[in-house]
């Protein structure tokens, strides 16, 4: 075994609704080639929380189940992906818990088909009325301090920031922005969307993420599961690094090594 | 009775949920699965005794890959 496969993992490292997991790490379920390249990568990725979706049974398809597949090894955590509105959103809740047994879900309201950037307004209101139901609502929020600190006030139970557009692999595109939310809340941040690659991942968890959600960086990568290992070490090293207190960056260079004993001097 | 069901116009001969869902083969006994009728969730200790009425939507629905 390599020295870098024999890292500990700290664990436990993410809690969330009084919750805690050994990964900090979350992943999606879509867009992988097949059903077994998703479950190789899920297991690489050391998740332990995975998203789906709510969608309606194809009644004249075959009823294969990702429950089934799934749920005795992960967390599954239901989306409201698709609405748009904060009605569709809590029926689309409701129907997850119904269908899951799950209190938990990932409230994602979309206003704009081409960057699918949260509807602030419909995301405040269904927050509040979720939460309200009892739910852990863990919502998906653009990248602004404000509306991130609202979700936190009404009692979400994480608030995930994009880095940037779902699918784009642009990384984190406003870290200054990211870095004032996890400053500022003591609800969990989880970066979530806009991941290219394994450094913004750890990128994230450097600027002080709890955690990171991502799919399509690993789905849709050459190698799926090499790039899902890669991704589980990138959050350790970030969160590694942040808890080890980085130097701080300077404006001059500040020699290593010593000034004294210098032949010639 | 005509019915919307999942999005489509569906013509059903029964009158309560429960018949529906054993005419479109949900395993009623496997979690997964969640039901609304008219855009309310009818829970699945209800689905025993919900009827149905002429003009209901119906909505079957069951995660999904998602992200």
């Amino acid at each position: 075994m390599s020295k870098i496969d024999a890292l500990p993992v700290l664990t436990p490292v993410l809690t969330i609704a009084g919750e805690s997991f050994g990964s900090a790490l979350m992943a999606g379920t879509a867009g992988y080639p097949n059903r077994q390249v998703m479950l190789d990568a899920l297991a690489a990725s050391g998740a332990e929380i995975v998203t789906v979706s709510i969608r309606r049974v194809d009644l004249s398809g075959p009823r294969e189940s990702l429950v089934d597949l799934l749920s005795g090894t992960y967390r599954l955590l239901p989306n409201t992906s698709g609405c748009a509105t904060a009605k569709d959103a809590v029926l689309t809740a409701g129907l997850a818990r119904e269908a899951l047994g799950t209190n938990w879900v990932k409230l994602e309201i979309v206003a704009d088909r081409e960057t699918l950037y949260p509807d602030a307004e419909q995301l405040l209101k269904a927050a509040a009325t979720l939460v309200g139901q009892g739910f852990a609502v863990l919502a998906y929020a653009n990248d602004d301090p404000v509306t991130c600190e609202r979700l936190a006030d009404i009692g979400c139970a994480a608030v995930m920031p994009l880095g940037a557009p779902i699918g784009s692999g642009l990384g984190i595109l406003n870290p200054f922005n990211i870095e004032t939310i996890c400053r500022r809340l003591t609800a969990p941040v989880i970066l979530d969307a806009g991941i290219g690659t394994a450094s913004d991942a750890a990128r994230a968890m450097e600027l002080g993420c709890s955690g990171v959600l991502l799919n399509t960086a690993i789905a849709k990568a050459d190698d799926p599961v090499g790039m899902a290992t890669a991704m589980r070490l990138g959050v350790a090293a970030g969160r590694g690094a942040r808890l080890a207190g980085r130097i701080p960056k300077r404006l001059y260079a500040e020699a290593s090594s010593p000034e004294l004993g210098l032949i010639g001097s | 009775m005509d019915i919307s069901l999942n999005g489509a116009p569906h013509r059903f001969d029964g009158a309560s949920l429960i018949e529906l869902l054993a005419a479109q083969a949900i395993d009623q006994g496997k979690p997964g699965v969640a039901v609304a009728i008219n855009d309310e969730i009818v829970p699945r200790a209800e689905w025993a005794t919900a009827a149905l009425k002429p003009g209901d939507t119906v909505e079957i629905v069951r995660p999904h890959s998602g992200g």
